[in-house]
């Protein structure tokens, strides 16, 4: 089987912005609570991790960069990449974004 | 003969006895002092203590599009207002014939700004009716004790005052499609708007309020122009505004100085992403490219920003500096069945 988050069930249909501090369902909380521990359960069972992000209200670039900043941080970007499957059929765009925060997230 | 002169109340106290007498006149005297106090207690109450009153005229035709300098000054003056100047602003919309949805959100703002300094606000209602009604159905008036006309209860339109360090990424949401279900017939998602909508409000609670003497929170307000499938968005924060809040390299700062690098200018670039953010952190900064590249993408329209001096009219792909300065940030942007979206269920 395969290790699968939706966002907007697992998570919330209302993310939100990149702290704890800034409100609920921030980017770090995504992080910490799911992103990281389903990541690892993933490359544990030798499998990509499936991010679904679609059927949620609306996405903060703050909110993606955090959580998959985090992850790039942890296990670094090409690893990330290789094991990471996004589907984002409402909004195509967010893919590249995401690939831009991983990778630019090892250059700082 | 004497008897019937003296009248029949006198004649009772004669058959008392000097002692009840005496009792009567101290119970008497004692009344009458403690009547005298109470009177002067009262007649002192008029002059006692009446709190400093500063009566505010609101400009007859209070909008940001059709009265702009005006209007700023008059949100100059409120802001000049301290606790030392003044205990109760009154605000007078008597004469006011025309109301816009951006400079009564700002209002609002600079209310709760007033209210964080212990100033009480109070204020009456617009003679013309077209603009009482808007007064009413614009969500202002729920934040204070007021009569609100029965028709106008029901308005879809809101001031939300919400988060005064956090984000409400679900209050938006559900605004959002309420505005989508104005403009379409259907309450679609509007997920570009939405996160459009979470950055300001992250961008507030993060960057404007770094000192104590600027204001907390952000206002975000929706006037629904149902007939015409047009909603209006507002979102005001009264913190330091973009030009001081964005980090300027310090080569940009030195150009400013001798007029290379205008705000107009210094506006418009941070629009494009091209200063960081104050964090000086690399990843941060990237709100303000998102809203840019909404309007270009005619996710939204008609976007307006009033940052500090400078107007940025984003449809005209303009910035001008203004004669009056605006401590904080403005957005205004418009949602009509031109825009580009995709109807998400």
């Amino acid at each position: 089987m395969q290790t699968k988050i939706k966002i907007a069930e697992d998570f919330s249909p209302t993310p939100g912005a990149r702290y704890y501090k800034d409100g609920p369902f921030s980017g770090e909380a995504f992080y910490d609570s799911l992103l990281s521990i389903k990541f690892k359960e993933a490359i544990s069972n030798k499998e990509k991790l499936v991010v679904d992000l679609d059927s949620t209200e609306g996405y903060a670039t703050s909110f993606l960069d955090e959580a998959f900043r985090r992850l790039s941080l942890a296990y670094g970007a090409k690893k990330v990449w290789d094991n990471l499957q996004l589907i984002s059929i409402e909004e195509p765009d967010w893919i590249d974004e995401i690939k831009s925060y991983i990778f630019e997230a090892n250059e700082n | 003969m004497n008897k019937k002169k003296i009248g029949k109340s006198y004649q009772r106290q004669l058959r008392l006895s000097p002692k009840i007498r005496r009792k009567k006149k101290r119970i008497a005297r004692k009344n009458y002092l403690k009547n005298k106090k109470k009177k002067q207690r009262f007649s002192k109450q008029k002059n006692y203590y009446q709190p400093k009153r500063e009566v505010v005229k609101v400009p007859d035709d209070f909008s940001l599009l059709t009265n702009r300098e005006e209007v700023l000054k008059f949100f100059n003056y409120c802001k000049s207002l301290n606790s030392e100047s003044c205990e109760i602003v009154h605000f007078s919309f008597l004469n006011v014939n025309n109301i816009g949805n951006g400079a009564i959100t700002i209002l609002l703002s600079i209310c709760g700004w007033l209210n964080d300094q212990n100033i009480s606000v109070s204020g009456n209602y617009p003679i013309n009716e077209t603009a009482r009604n808007f007064l009413e159905r614009s969500g202002f008036l729920r934040y204070f004790r007021a009569k609100i006309k029965k028709e106008n209860l029901n308005s879809n339109n809101a001031i939300l005052e919400r988060g005064h360090d956090q984000t409400e990424a679900k209050a938006t949401a559900k605004h959002i499609r309420n505005a989508m279900k104005t403009v379409w017939g259907e309450d679609y998602r509007n997920p570009r708007l939405q996160g459009m909508l979470i950055e300001l409000m992250a961008n507030t609670v993060n960057h404007a309020y770094k000192k104590p003497k600027y204001q907390k929170g952000w206002y975000f307000s929706i006037d629904h122009l149902t007939e015409d499938n047009v909603v209006k968005f507002c979102f005001v924060d009264n913190g330091k505004g973009i030009l001081d809040t964005i980090k300027i390299r310090f080569k940009d700062t030195v150009s400013k100085i001798i007029g290379e690098l205008t705000d107009e200018v210094i506006l418009e670039q941070a629009f494009e992403g091209k200063f960081g953010s104050r964090t000086r952190l690399s990843y941060r900064g990237r709100g303000l490219p998102v809203i840019r590249k909404n309007q270009n993408q005619n996710v939204i329209k008609n976007l307006t920003v009033i940052a500090n001096n400078v107007l940025f009219d984003f449809e005209q792909n303009n910035a001008y500096k203004l004669s009056e300065h605006f401590a904080g940030t403005f957005y205004y942007w418009e949602l009509d069945k031109t825009c580009e979206i995709c109807k998400l269920k």
